[in-house]
């Protein structure tokens, strides 16, 4: 039987980078957030013309 | 504003008061809530708006873009509200002086609307430490959210 992989020291360095980011100064978190923000923004367009492709490429295959 | 009388004392509350305590994650508003002293619904915010409007700054729907942020204005719509602006923490941003609501009303403010996104935010702030447990169930049991709170502790196992 397989054993199961123990995965708690890499939790618990999640945890220790999580608490290590609520550290930081507001100043530097706010600047996080605009690039979380940025982030999310790229992805959203990524999606919308990967939508698009498909979208097309079905188009084609339909005719 | 809040110098020029414009509004009462008011503080950042929501999301991006939640982020001065735990770590950073997604939002795309900035909640500022002031102290009304009268009750006026959206009437009260024309000469916030006429200000910010002077100064460059359009409102977009039910918030005002400044600096690329949508800030919303919200007058403090109960006395768990009111008590938290009160005694909010006076924090300074880039070297300008500001308030931020306080770990423990942001936590009973999480409790009190409920939502599923509040509940996870508010068991962050109780995995992070940054609340005292004593002073929130004070507040908790003030303004009526005892049962909420009990709910809540037995869903995250505290």
């Amino acid at each position: 039987m397989k054993e199961k992989t123990d995965i708690s020291e890499i939790l618990e360095r999640k945890a220790e980078r999580r608490r290590s980011l609520a550290r930081l100064p507001y100043e530097e978190k706010v600047e996080i957030v605009r690039r979380l923000q940025e982030l999310s923004r790229e992805i959203k367009e990524s999606r919308d013309e990967n939508e698009g492709l498909r979208r097309m490429r079905k188009t084609a295959e339909g005719r | 504003m809040e110098a020029e009388g414009l509004l009462g004392r008011y503080a950042i509350g929501g999301a991006m008061a939640a982020i001065f305590y735990v770590e950073p994650f997604t939002t795309y508003d900035l909640d500022i809530f002031f102290a009304a002293s009268v009750s006026g619904g959206l009437a009260l915010m024309a000469p916030v708006y006429e200000y910010l409007a002077a100064a460059g700054y359009e409102a977009e729907g039910e918030a005002v873009s400044i600096e690329g942020w949508p800030v919303q204005f919200l007058p403090t719509y109960n006395p768990l509200v009111v008590e938290a602006v009160e005694q909010a923490a006076e924090i300074t941003f880039k070297g300008t002086p500001t308030r931020v609501l306080g770990a423990e009303h942001l936590v009973a403010i999480m409790l009190q609307t409920g939502r599923e996104k509040d509940y996870a935010r508010a068991a962050k702030f109780l995995e992070e430490g940054v609340v005292n447990v004593e002073r929130l169930t004070d507040i908790v049991s003030r303004h009526g959210l005892t049962d909420k709170w009990r709910e809540f502790s037995g869903r995250i196992g505290e």
